[in-house]
C-alpha cells in the first residue's frame, strides 16, 4: 500500500476517512454501523501506520497548500490511529454490554460512532495543518466533537462534566486564540504576507526577524489556552471529571491522545518563540507548568477513590513529565519524551480497558468496593497489575527508559532541581499507584458476582502490556529513527 | 498587510467604546433576555466596526467580515439563545455570587488595568484607534469576569460570547481580522459551540431541575 498511494494521497484520505465514515454509521442499521466502524477504523490504522513509515523514511508530506506532515506529526497521527482503533474496537463490546444491561437506548452505539470519528477526524486534522488558525479552528472542533461523547450517559454527573469540560476547556482555547493572534501580528510584521504569517514553518524559519516581546507575550497566552487543554495544572479542573464521566473508550481516547495533541500545538508555538527569543524563556515555562502538574497529581493520587479519577490524574502527572522534559530539551530529554507520549498512550489505554471491564462488572467506580479482582476477573486483574507497574515506571517499561533519560537529561543540563522533585512525584505516585490497585485486584471478592471473562480480552489487554513492557527493553530500530526524528523535527538545540 | 496608521478614526473610537458600555450592562443586567438583546447590540457594533475597516481599507475580504459577523453573532445565536431560554423557562439572574456593585467596581478595575497594560503593549502603529486595543482586553476581561460571576447557565454563554467578542474586536483592529478561512472556521465553531452548550443548559435544566450550575457540585477531587 505504500507504494501504490502516493504520499499526499496517503495524507488527504486519513483526513476524509473519519468525516465519511461518521454520517455512514449514523444512518446505516445498527449492525452495519458496527460493521462500518470496525472496516473504518482499520483502514485509518492502516492509512496512518503507512503515512508514518512513509515520512519517516522520505522525510515531510504535504498536501494542498496547507496540509503539512513531519516526524512529529507524524508519530502522533500514528498514535491516534493506533490507541483510535484499540478504544474503537473495545467500544463495541462496551456499548453492547450498556445497550443489553439497558444503560443505554439500542440507537446510542451509532450516535457514539458518529461523534467518535469526528472527534478522531478533528484529532488528526488538528496534527497536519500547517496553518496555526486553522490548528485551532480544529482545536476547538475536538472540544466540540467530544463533548456529546463526555456526557453520552445522561446522568447528573455526566451532564456536569460534559458542562465542564466545554466551558472551561472553550474559555482556555479563547485565550489561546489571542495567542494565536499576537503571533499573527508579530508574523506579518516581520514577513509581511498574509499566507505566511500563520504559518508554523515560515514563522519558525523566520522566528529572528520575529519582535521578541511579542513572542513572549503569544506564548504565555498559549501556554496557559492550549495547556487548559492539555491537562496542566492549575487549568486542569475538567480533565479528572471528563476523563471518570466518560465511557471508557472515550476516556482512553482522551487521556492517550487528546491531551498530546494539545501539547503538541504548543510545541509548535515553543519551537517559534525558542528561534526569537532564546531557549530560556519558553523552556523554564514549560517546566515550570510541568513539574506544578506532576505536583498537584501527587495527593489526588494517594487520597483517591474513583479508580477512573485514579488514572485520570495519573494522566495529569504524565503530561506534567512530558511537558517538563521537552522545557529540559536537548536530544536525550526530547527522544524521551516522545518515547514517553507512545508509553503512556498505550498503558493508559490498556488501563482505562481493565478498569472499565472492572467497573462494570462491579457496577461501580469506588475503590474501597472492589476487592479481589483477580477471582472475578482474572485477565483484567492481570493487566491492571501489570499495567500499573509499566505505567508507573517499573523496569522493563518503555516509562522506565524514557524516564530514566528525562531524570539523566535534567541532571546532566543543570536542572538537577527539577530532576530532584520529578523524581519525588514518580516516587511517590509508584507507591500510591501499587497501593490502590493491589487492594483492588486481591482479597475477598463479594460473593454472588459472576466470575471469568472473554478470552478475546486476553489480545486486547496482553497486547499493548506486551508491547509497553518490550519497548523497554529494545525499541526497534524503525520507531527508534521516527522518534529522533520528531526530537529533531522541534527545531530545537 | 497592516494598514499605514493614519489618523485616530472616530467612528471607531466611538464603536469601541459603545461595546465597552454593553459589556459593562451585561455584567449587571439580571434579566438574561435583556442580556440576550445586550449580545445582539454587540454583535451589530462589531459590524460596524468592520464596516469602518472595510471603508478605510477597500479590502473585499473585510466586506465577508461584516456578513459572517451579522449572521453568525447578530441572528444565529440569539436565536439559540432566545429557544433555549423560553425551552428551560428562566427569566432572572437571582442569585449573584457578587452584589451588583461590587460587580461594576471590579469591572472598571478591569478597564483601568488593560488602558494601562496594551499602553505598554509593543504593538507600534497598528491600530487607528486609541481606545479599539484597550476596550478589546477589558472586554475579554469582563466576559471572563460574567462567567466566574454567574450562575446560569445561559449566562455563562453570554459571558464566553462576550470574551469572544473582545477577542475579534482585537483581531479587527491588529489586523483587520483573521484570513478569512480561519475567521469562517472560528464562527463555524462559535455556532456549534453555543447550540451544544444549549443542549447541555437545556439537560442541566432537565436532570437536576434547574439551571443553576452552582447545583453541580458532585465532582470533586
Amino acid at each position: 500500500m505504500t507504494t501504490v498511494i502516493p504520499p499526499d494521497g496517503l495524507l488527504l484520505a486519513l483526513l476524509i476517512l473519519p468525516l465519511l465514515t461518521a454520517p455512514i454509521v449514523w444512518r446505516v442499521s445498527p449492525r452495519w454501523a458496527e460493521r462500518v466502524h470496525v472496516l473504518s477504523l482499520t483502514l485509518l490504522l492502516m492509512l496512518g501506520s503507512a503515512l508514518a513509515a512513509r515520512v519517516s523514511t522520505d522525510g515531510p508530506v504535504s498536501a494542498i497548500g496547507f496540509l503539512y506532515v513531519d516526524a512529529l506529526s507524524a508519530l502522533l497521527v500514528g498514535l491516534v490511529c493506533l490507541v483510535g482503533w484499540g478504544a474503537g474496537l473495545y467500544a463495541v463490546g462496551y456499548l453492547r454490554c450498556d445497550v443489553s444491561e439497558n444503560r443505554l437506548g439500542p440507537e446510542a452505539p451509532r450516535y457514539f460512532a458518529l461523534w467518535y470519528h469526528l472527534f478522531l477526524g478533528t484529532m488528526l486534522t488538528v496534527l497536519v495543518v500547517e496553518n496555526l488558525g486553522l490548528m485551532w479552528v480544529a482545536m476547538e472542533a475536538t472540544t466540540l466533537a467530544s463533548a456529546l461523547l463526555v456526557g453520552f450517559y445522561r446522568t447528573e454527573q455526566a451532564v456536569e462534566a460534559a458542562w465542564k469540560y466545554l466551558i472551561i476547556c472553550t474559555v482556555g482555547l479563547t485565550l489561546a486564540l489571542f495567542g494565536v493572534l499576537i503571533m499573527y501580528y508579530a508574523g506579518i510584521q516581520a514577513l509581511g504576507s498574509e499566507e505566511a504569517a500563520l504559518s508554523w514553518r515560515a514563522l519558525t524559519a523566520a522566528a529572528q526577524r520575529l519582535d521578541p516581546n511579542l513572542l513572549k507575550l503569544a506564548f504565555v497566552f498559549i501556554v496557559v489556552g492550549y495547556g487548559t487543554k492539555a491537562g496542566l495544572a492549575p487549568l486542569h479542573t475538567w480533565l479528572p471529571d471528563a476523563h471518570s464521566q466518560a465511557p471508557t473508550p472515550v476516556s482512553a481516547v482522551l487521556s492517550g491522545v487528546l491531551l498530546p495533541c494539545a501539547l503538541y500545538t504548543i510545541l509548535r508555538f515553543h519551537a517559534i518563540t525558542v528561534g526569537g527569543v532564546g531557549a530560556p524563556f519558553s523552556s523554564h515555562v514549560l517546566i515550570a507548568f510541568g513539574l506544578f502538574s506532576a505536583a498537584v497529581a501527587v495527593p489526588f493520587i494517594l487520597l483517591q477513590r474513583d479508580v477512573k479519577r485514579l488514572l485520570a490524574y495519573s494522566s495529569i502527572e504524565h503530561i506534567g513529565v512530558v511537558t517538563a522534559a521537552i522545557g529540559i530539551g536537548g536530544e536525550t530529554a526530547l527522544f524521551a519524551a516522545a518515547l514517553h507520549l507512545v508509553g503512556h498512550a498505550l498503558s493508559k489505554a490498556l488501563l482505562f480497558f481493565a478498569a472499565g471491564n472492572i467497573v462494570g462488572r462491579y457496577g461501580t467506580r469506588t475503590l474501597r468496593r472492589i476487592r479481589g479482582a483477580t477471582s472475578v476477573l482474572p485477565i483484567s486483574s492481570v493487566a491492571i497489575f501489570g499495567g500499573v507497574l509499566v505505567l508507573a515506571g517499573a523496569p522493563p517499561s518503555a516509562l522506565f527508559t524514557s524516564e530514566l533519560g528525562i531524570l539523566g537529561a535534567a541532571f546532566q543540563r543543570g536542572y538537577a532541581f527539577v530532576g530532584v522533585l520529578l523524581l519525588s512525584c514518580l516516587a511517590i505516585i509508584f507507591v500510591g499507584l501499587l497501593f490502590h490497585v493491589s487492594r483492588l485486584v486481591f482479597g475477598q471478592a463479594p460473593a454472588g458476582l459472576p466470575r471469568g471473562e472473554h478470552p478475546g480480552q486476553l489480545v486486547l489487554l496482553g497486547m499493548p502490556l506486551l508491547a509497553v513492557a518490550l519497548l523497554g527493553i529494545i525499541v526497534p530500530p524503525p520507531l527508534a529513527s521516527m522518534l529522533r526524528q520528531a526530537a529533531r523535527a522541534l527545531g530545537l538545540p | 498587510m497592516i494598514h499605514a496608521p493614519g489618523s485616530p478614526s472616530v467612528p471607531m473610537d466611538v464603536l469601541s467604546i459603545m461595546l465597552l458600555a454593553t459589556s459593562l450592562l451585561l455584567v449587571a443586567v439580571r434579566r438574561l433576555d435583556l442580556g440576550i438583546w445586550l449580545l445582539v447590540s454587540q454583535a451589530l457594533i462589531l459590524a460596524g466596526i468592520a464596516v469602518d475597516i472595510a471603508l478605510i481599507t477597500g479590502a473585499g475580504h473585510a466586506w465577508l467580515a461584516v456578513g459572517l459577523t451579522v449572521a453568525v453573532k447578530a441572528v444565529a445565536l440569539p436565536t439559540v439563545l432566545f429557544r433555549v431560554l423560553r425551552s428551560v423557562r428562566v427569566r432572572r439572574e437571582v442569585e449573584l455570587v457578587l452584589p451588583t456593585k461590587a460587580a461594576l467596581l471590579l469591572a472598571v478595575g478591569a478597564i483601568v488595568l488593560s488602558y494601562h497594560a496594551t499602553g505598554q503593549l509593543p504593538f507600534p502603529g497598528a491600530v487607528a484607534s486609541r481606545h479599539a486595543l484597550p476596550v478589546a482586553v477589558a472586554v475579554m476581561l469582563l466576559g471572563l469576569g460574567i462567567m466566574i460571576g454567574r450562575r446560569k447557565a445561559l449566562s455563562q454563554v453570554a459571558g464566553l460570547i462576550v470574551m469572544e467578542n473582545g477577542v475579534y474586536l482585537a483581531a479587527l483592529v491588529t489586523t483587520m481580522g483573521l484570513p478569512l478561512a480561519v475567521e469562517l472556521g472560528i464562527a463555524f465553531d462559535l455556532l456549534i459551540g453555543v447550540l451544544l452548550l444549549g443542549i447541555f443548559a437545556y439537560r442541566i435544566n432537565e436532570t437536576f431541575d434547574t439551571i443553576n450550575t452552582d447545583r453541580l457540585r458532585t465532582l470533586r477531587g
